[in-house]
């Protein structure tokens, strides 16, 4: 069973994989650029502050780093003509609100300034996805009496068993040598020149079936708390690939030959297809009941999109507790233990609609994450 | 009795990121425990002709009936049945061979270094010499926690020059073809850690097989050049 599939991932709603970074007006201008059909756009020039200071004579460089200790330091105020020479990359800026000198912008994963979506994230995504077509009610149980206890904590030891009993082999010398999903190889995405910075609120249900509304740090605003995020827009295409090398003579060894169906590529897709079907679902259900008529008409509109050979699924930032999960499967099968779970894992704030957040682009009102899949094999 | 050289050169070109491990010589506050090997007098990150031999060889013996059974018999140790291909083309450990080996290791793998291009490249602010730190998690799949952890790997579009000697002495019944396709196979797999999940896919460039018969040492004869080509396929080919 060997094959190798050239993938095609097409970006639904705007998909950020922070690289850990933040960054503020110190580092990047703003500006304006045309595109070649003349629609103007708002910009900021990311610059190589490293460099650029590096370049300045003795005076200005005493006066960057004095000014650079004002929390309101703002580059383009102290070199409204910086070259582009040290710009690193140009970002597209469709966030609604003023980005303020002091508000922080995440990163996105790049290599070499160019944004990516690494194997490890579609990877992670993609088995989620498996372990939760895979479990069934003896294995729930099994979470059940085994992994959570103290109402709800998760025993570590109990899950990497329970991990190691759906993914790996008994016979292999560790767990991690008899690990099936070693066997299938996802590579890194292709990459985008410029990202797009969104900025994000949180939309919640409120304790009244019918209403939502923004999370807000400040009680006395209504201005609801905002993130800006660099993002890979909506309707980017990028490619990559999945290998399937297990090898049935070498590792039947292994003691694996029982799981060899978890990376058949028509298993994965029907994972990937059932898994995103119920969280759908879940969303559209949410949507309704606290009305948001944005989120409700996406969520329509993806189900639509959404087919077996041609499946959806939720990457990166944003992604929430039920796509990184089995919890809508666990909520299925046992409210109770579900509530269990919520309790263990958040404590027990509120008693209606878990998990009751959702992050949404401010432009567009779409949530954070979706990709479509296509797959050829070569 | 010795009787020619092939000399495989070129380029290996880092598709996605890659990292083979090294250590890191002092504890850096915030800095990563998951570094890539470094050449200790330049500073810069390199792949050693181990990493890139021992793939090689691991998918000659994945590709070959009797090596592969030398390896299952072997309790999952490299095969080291002196009559497969695997032992005759990349050698056995002393240990291993218990004596039984008398003949030379045909394959050697050089330490490949970073070109000039690459170099020029790697000067980039977002680098750590050579390298990048990539950000991970491991989420918890009841509760949605997660475990993160950093790792260093060389950017994509790392170009590093290659050289593989494959030698051939009197009665060899085994031939180059085998490294070859090994290179091809290695070109859909990968190399060094974390390739299962987006690391270490390459590719062969910029690839020359010469052939230096026992004359051109000798003799200081040309070496006869059979093929350069940016595909391993159109140089197997040019063998068949």
């Amino acid at each position: 069973m060997n094959s190798s599939y050239k993938c095609n991932l097409k970006v639904l709603s705007p998909v950020h994989v922070g690289s850990g970074e933040k960054y503020t007006a110190s580092e990047y201008v703003k500006s304006k650029a045309k595109t070649k059909k003349g629609n103007v756009l708002n910009i900021i020039k990311r610059m190589d502050v490293s460099n650029y200071f590096l370049s300045l004579d003795d005076d200005k460089k005493e006066e960057f780093l004095r000014d650079l200790s004002n929390p309101n330091f703002n580059l383009k105020d102290f070199d409204s003509k910086i070259p582009n020479t040290y710009m690193k990359y140009r970002a597209i800026n469709k966030s609604k609100k003023e980005i303020s000198p002091t508000q922080e912008i995440s990163e996105a994963i790049k290599t070499l300034n160019e944004l990516y979506i690494p194997g490890t994230s579609i990877k992670g995504a993609i088995k989620s996805a498996i372990l939760y077509y895979e479990i069934d009610d003896d294995l729930i149980q099994d979470i059940s009496n085994n992994v959570l206890r103290n109402n709800g904590r998760v025993d570590n030891r109990s899950y990497t068993n329970f991990m190691n009993r759906i993914f790996s082999s008994r016979k292999a010398p560790t767990p991690a040598q008899g690990d099936i999903m070693k066997f299938l190889q996802v590579s890194d995405s292709s990459t985008i020149k410029s990202p797009t910075i969104y900025d994000v609120a949180t939309v919640m249900a409120s304790f009244r079936l019918g209403h939502n509304e923004f999370y807000t740090r400040n009680k006395h605003s209504r201005e609801p708390t905002l993130s800006f995020l660099e993002c890979i827009a909506r309707g980017n295409n990028l490619s990559f690939e999945i290998k399937n090398n297990y090898d049935y003579d070498i590792f039947k060894r292994l003691g694996l030959d029982g799981k060899k169906h978890l990376i058949d590529m028509d298993n994965i897709k029907k994972a990937i297809y059932v898994f995103s079907r119920a969280l759908i679902n879940f969303e559209k259900e949410f949507a309704e009941d606290y009305n948001i008529d944005y989120l409700y008409k996406f969520y329509s509109n993806l189900e639509k999109q959404n087919s077996l050979d041609n499946p959806v699924l939720k990457l990166g930032a944003g992604s929430g507790f039920l796509s990184t999960t089995i919890g809508l499967k666990i909520k299925k099968y046992d409210e109770n233990l579900f509530d269990k779970i919520k309790n263990g894992t958040r404590g027990k704030t509120y008693d209606y609609s878990f998990p009751k957040s959702r992050k949404i682009t401010q432009v567009g009102g779409l949530p954070l994450g979706w990709v479509q899949f296509s797959f050829e094999e070569v | 009795m010795f009787r020619e050289n092939y000399i495989i050169q070129g380029k290996i070109v880092c598709k996605t990121g890659l990292h083979i491990g090294g250590s890191s010589d002092a504890i850096d506050i915030g800095g990563s425990d998951n570094v890539v090997i470094r050449d200790s007098v330049t500073g810069n990150p390199f792949i050693p002709g181990s990493s890139l031999k021992g793939k090689l060889r691991f998918l000659t013996e994945l590709n070959d009936k009797d090596s592969a059974q030398s390896v299952i018999d072997n309790d999952g140790k490299p095969a080291d049945d002196p009559n497969c291909i695997a032992s005759k083309l990349f050698g056995v450990s002393a240990d291993e061979s218990q004596n039984e080996l008398k003949f030379p290791t045909r394959t050697i793998v050089r330490d490949s270094y970073p070109d000039e291009e690459t170099l020029e490249l790697w000067n980039n602010e977002s680098l750590i010499s050579g390298a990048e730190l990539k950000y991970e998690n491991t989420i918890n799949r009841i509760n949605s926690s997660a475990n993160p952890r950093n790792i260093e790997r060389i950017p994509k579009g790392s170009k590093f020059d290659f050289e593989i000697i494959f030698s051939v002495y009197e009665d060899d019944d085994e031939n180059i073809s085998y490294l070859l396709d090994a290179m091809r196979l290695l070109e859909d797999n990968y190399l060094g850690g974390s390739g299962s999940r987006g690391f270490g896919q390459i590719k062969f460039e910029n690839i020359k097989l010469s052939k230096r018969t026992s004359d051109y040492y000798k003799e200081n004869n040309d070496e006869e050049v059979i093929v350069e080509s940016d595909d391993i396929t159109e140089v197997i080919n040019a063998l068949k």
